[in-house]
């Protein structure tokens, strides 16, 4: 092999020289131009892999993970669970007072007020957590919760 | 939590998906370099760079269940920086592969002196990759860099592995040919 090898060549004895037929690489051993050149790329590929390294400069955590909170959740069953106990509260309610079940509109009737109040509370709840939980539900959608 | 190592790709994103906020770092670190160098290249330093950044790791975060560990992490989310990159040059409508001057790919004559670099490697060989066109650059980034292999370039840009390296061989040229243009100024 007399003639000079091509910058291809020489880029592939520096990267994949195992890909270099044996002619090349013995023209490479004895011709000082191509071997010159050859150590050229040598410098080039080495340093390559040495370049500074770049970084975003943002709190990448920060700005892509959602804020975890201890967050109060509740499944259906358990809203299904407290629905059906406020009711229970009321039909006991109900059941207790027979013809009565009116005067549980007035404040001050001992057992019965609190009987209400109860049922009120429960429902509040199970209202309120279905409500967080469809809440919920709306932002995962949108993928703004995780 | 802070100091863990994770052995496997899988270890890592089981922590994400959990919320541990010091498993996120560790992908933002093994990752950060390739993403925010596709985009600073690739958009050629648009001012809306941090905000694409955020929004590939965003995008990453969101789609983290479903990566088949197929690839490498880094090749998947290679893939997502390219195709943000690619939407913002449509949209902005930027150059991204433009035509190189013949001459500049043209052979210049090795000179006596083996030694291209005599000091501060690193920044000269900087500025002599950030001259080259946007695409060239990117595979710089991903071969060299990075060290990924021809067809992980592939599944990233989704070029012919031939056509990849056809690239890598006239950017190194180009590399070489203006590094010595350079030390002839200088009288090197």
């Amino acid at each position: 092999m007399n003639e000079h090898l091509g910058d291809n060549e020489l880029q592939q004895y520096t990267v994949e020289p195992r890909e270099l037929s044996q002619a090349a690489l013995t023209h490479i051993a004895i011709c000082e131009h191509c071997r010159v050149k050859a150590q050229q790329y040598a410098q080039i590929t080495a340093g390559l892999k040495h370049l500074p390294k770049m970084t975003a400069e943002l709190d990448l955590p920060i700005l892509v993970l959602p804020i975890k909170r201890e967050s109060f959740s509740l499944s259906g069953l358990a809203v299904g669970a407290l629905i059906f106990a406020g009711l229970l509260v009321i039909a006991a309610g109900i059941a207790a007072m027979g013809p009565d079940f009116r005067a549980l509109l007035s404040v001050g009737q001992g057992l019965r007020f609190y009987l209400l109040l109860a049922a009120a509370l429960i429902l509040l709840t199970a209202g309120s957590a279905s409500y967080y939980n469809e809440y919920k539900r709306q932002l995962k959608k949108m993928g703004l919760l995780s | 939590m802070k100091g863990t190592i994770y052995h496997t790709d899988r270890e890592l994103i089981a922590a994400i998906l959990n919320g541990e906020r010091h498993a996120f770092a560790a992908f933002v670190r093994l990752t950060e370099n390739l993403v925010v160098k596709m985009v600073f290249q690739m958009t050629g330093g648009s001012a809306d760079r941090q905000d694409l950044v955020q929004e590939i790791y965003l995008k990453a975060f969101r789609n983290l269940a479903s990566f088949r560990h197929g690839s490498k992490l880094s090749t998947w989310i290679g893939q997502i920086a390219y195709y943000d990159c690619l939407h913002y040059i449509k949209k902005k409508k930027l150059t991204y592969l433009e035509d190189i001057p013949e001459e500049s790919a043209m052979d210049v004559e090795p000179s006596g002196e083996v030694a291209l670099f005599k000091s501060d490697l690193s920044a000269i060989l900087s500025e002599a990759v950030a001259r080259l066109p946007p695409l060239y650059q990117t595979l710089v980034t991903l071969f060299h860099e990075e060290e990924l292999s021809y067809s992980e370039i592939g599944e990233i840009t989704h070029l012919p592995e031939g056509t990849i390296k056809n690239y890598l061989f006239r950017a190194r040229k180009i590399l070489r040919n203006d590094l010595l243009k350079k030390y002839d100024r200088e009288d090197l």
